[in-house]
């Protein structure tokens, strides 16, 4: 499903260590939000009511399985499950 | 500072242990409120039962307060934040000693101590959530 929303670019600050060493907190990332999500990709979504930046572990047909590269400190998928594909909001493209 | 910690950017969590936010000395404050409460309630009973109950209470809240610091400690606080405040270990180590001290002891300043203790390291906590 490709996701098209009004402006494509976003800038976003991550707050916390799951994304390590990939990304650490504080940093600063450009996301595009016209997107088709694969796997291996990072992204920002919508985790109940907070957007949160894990990378695509798997997809199914509508849903996503989302981990953080810091298993030892993340919550994900492992624990609240896969999120439906419409939750998805950008997909990072740079880190600033 | 970094060009880019003023752009203006939609926070996006990494949840760390618990969702984001979850570190915060106010969880040992309030179980060290709760403590210097219990010693206050306490020398102001002659309920014989009360005050028992009370010792109680007061010994889960102090090991709480003690839990709660001992996470900030090991899962919270990183070298670079004991760079910048090289008192942290001892303060961290001198409040929960304060909070053993708490358990087998009833008076009001021992429990304000500790609480005195749990200032000194939110005032660390604060410092080093500030954006640089």
């Amino acid at each position: 499903m490709l996701r098209i929303t009004n402006w494509p670019l976003s800038l976003y600050r991550v707050s916390g260590e799951s994304m390590f060493p990939t990304f650490n907190d504080g940093d600063t990332l450009l996301g595009f939000r016209w997107f088709r999500p694969q796997v291996d990709q990072v992204v920002v979504a919508n985790v109940d009511g907070r957007p949160v930046i894990k990378r695509v572990a798997a997809i199914s047909r509508q849903s996503i399985t989302l981990l953080g590269d810091n298993p030892a400190h993340s919550i994900d998928s492992r624990t609240y499950g896969d999120i439906n594909m419409d939750k998805l909001i950008a997909k990072i493209i740079a880190k600033l | 500072m970094k060009y880019t910690n003023f752009l203006p950017a939609t926070t996006v969590y990494a949840h760390c242990d618990l969702p984001c936010g979850v570190y915060d000395p106010a969880q040992a404050r309030i179980e060290a409120t709760s403590v210097l409460t219990i010693c206050t309630k306490y020398n102001e009973s002659t309920d014989e039962v009360f005050r028992q109950r009370s010792i109680i209470i007061k010994e889960e809240r102090a090991e709480l307060v003690k839990k709660h610091l001992w996470v900030l400690w090991t899962d919270y606080f990183k070298p670079e934040h004991l760079e910048k405040h090289p008192q942290l270990h001892d303060i961290i180590w001198r409040a929960t000693k304060q909070a053993g001290e708490a358990k087998h002891r009833t008076d009001v300043a021992t429990a304000q101590k500790l609480l005195d203790l749990i200032a000194e390291i939110t005032e660390i906590f604060n410092d080093t959530r500030k954006k640089v």
